[in-house]
């Protein structure tokens, strides 16, 4: 009995502690990906940081790239890109290649973004892959609540019209009527 | 040494075109090609100023060019852009190198279909997306059907010149794009330091003719159909400039008479398709860390 419970202690160490060293690793580079179009080679040079190796979950980068797109695209030195840095920092202005799973997709203007509890992203294309900029939270920026009675799945962000109810009731997704903008919380995810 | 059309220059190859006209450089030929071409060397420097013979021997274990892999190039180049319309169903390996120099292959596909000189839509899967890309003249679009984003940006009025803002602008590069490009940029002619016959070789069943090319910062080797119908149907890229050499690979089916309308090109968002910026490579370059 003694020896299996050691077998099992050393297991679930092995598992501890072998496991983040693989994603411990990043890929410093690609091959490229044309013969006539000599561009990447030099923006190599300046990339060292280009995305998260993640052997075992190898879908957590979405978009991905295209022949080594990614990984000359200096939106990778930008900041550092972790999966960690999700949870731990939101400083504006840093970017990740993914957003925590429960947050709220939110049209503004017509461009999508990601509201993840206090923490607001904006998703874009960076390359040909997906990653997600901190932007300063739509709610202290632009949002104004002193309004009860808008609905809170349907707030203004701006300052024009936000006391006008028959606005509101007519607002559905994204409307944008003289300078008045509108919110649409909604519950998917945005991710499929 | 006399030289059938020039007389001879500084650089090594020139020099060396007579002995090698017609050898395919098959097995044993490349090291008689590499004495030829060590003694061109030796005689071009002997006639050149310091600098240029310096410059030689860095490429000394370059092959030399051969022109007939050189006008094989040239002909590819120059049937490809009497295609007016086409599409290629591409397979693609690609090497990503891990920090510690350990490459790791990955695969994808891409279905091209492009009426030049200013349509086209290419879709990729690989294990990481699915995603197209939509050209109609006047913009671009990239959408990403497993995030459920994309991106439209006005563009320019021809492949050529998106390809080159996709590129420079945004870090895109537009796959396959090198078969708008053959033949057009004579930087890239200028850039081969090494040229040689291979030899026939099949690709899917077909017979084409094996090149391989030196230049700087690659190596590469392509296969171009026999006969009348000079395509590309095979495209090996080797990275240099890293130690661990990263290769990308595509194997290309051709359609010369391919079905589309015209809507195909532009795109038009399905519902719930949410629309995100495309960022510009400048505008990163600000932001500090």
């Amino acid at each position: 009995m003694k020896t299996s419970m050691s077998i099992v202690i050393v297991v679930v160490i092995a598992i501890l502690f072998g496991g983040p060293s693989l994603q411990a690793q990043r890929y410093r580079g690609g091959a490229r990906t044309n013969v006539n179009h000599n561009v990447n080679v030099n923006r190599n040079t300046n990339v060292n940081v280009n995305r998260n190796v993640n052997v075992n979950v190898h879908g957590g980068y979405y978009g991905g790239y295209y022949g080594g797109g990614c990984c000359y695209h200096p939106v990778a030195t930008a900041a550092a890109v972790t999966a960690t840095a999700v949870v731990t920092a939101a400083v504006v202005g840093s970017i990740v290649h993914s957003v925590p799973p429960s947050c709220t997709s939110v049209i503004v203007n017509g461009l999508a973004y990601q509201q993840c509890g206090s923490t607001w992203y904006q998703p874009q294309f960076s390359g040909t892959s997906t990653t997600y900029v901190v932007v300063n939270p739509l709610d202290d920026r632009r949002l104004k609540r002193n309004d009860p009675s808008v609905p809170r799945s349907m707030e203004c962000i701006c300052t024009i019209g936000c006391n006008r109810p028959e606005l509101i009731s007519r607002a559905a997704n994204l409307v944008d009527e003289g300078g008045t903008a509108w919110l649409d919380r909604r519950d998917s995810h945005g991710r499929s | 040494m006399s030289s059938p059309k020039k007389p001879p220059t500084c650089s090594g190859y020139e020099t060396s075109r007579g002995g090698q006209h017609g050898s395919t450089a098959r097995g044993g030929h490349n090291k008689s090609l590499l004495h030829v071409s060590a003694l061109a060397l030796i005689a071009g420097a002997a006639l050149c100023v310091p600098a240029k013979s310096a410059a030689q021997a860095d490429s000394k274990n370059t092959p030399a060019i051969e022109p007939g892999a050189m006008d094989a190039l040239n002909q590819m180049g120059v049937y490809l852009r009497t295609l007016k319309s086409f599409q290629v169903l591409a397979n693609i390996t690609t090497d990503d190198v891990l920090d510690d120099g350990q490459t790791i292959q990955f695969s994808s596909k891409a279905d091209l279909v492009a009426a030049r000189p200013d349509r086209f839509r290419v879709e990729v899967t690989d294990d990481d997306g699915h995603r197209f890309f939509f050209y109609d003249g006047k913009n671009f679009t990239i959408y990403g059907q497993v995030v459920n984003y994309y991106a439209t940006v006005p563009a320019p009025p021809t492949i050529a010149k998106l390809t080159d803002d996709l590129s420079d602008k945004y870090g895109i590069e537009l796959p396959l794009s090198d078969l708008f490009q053959w033949g057009t940029d004579s930087d890239a002619i200028h850039r081969i330091k090494g040229a040689v016959d291979i030899g026939p070789s099949a690709v899917n069943g077909i017979t084409c003719e094996h090149y391989a090319f030196h230049e700087k910062d690659i190596d590469w080797q392509i296969w171009i159909e026999l006969g009348e119908f000079p395509l590309p149907l095979k495209l090996a890229i080797r990275t240099l400039t890293d130690e661990a050499k990263p290769q990308y690979t595509e194997t290309l089916t051709w359609n010369l008479a391919p079905s589309y309308n015209d809507d195909a090109f532009t795109f038009v968002p399905p519902p719930g398709v949410e629309r995100v910026p495309l960022a510009e490579l400048k505008a990163k370059s600000n932001e500090k860390k």
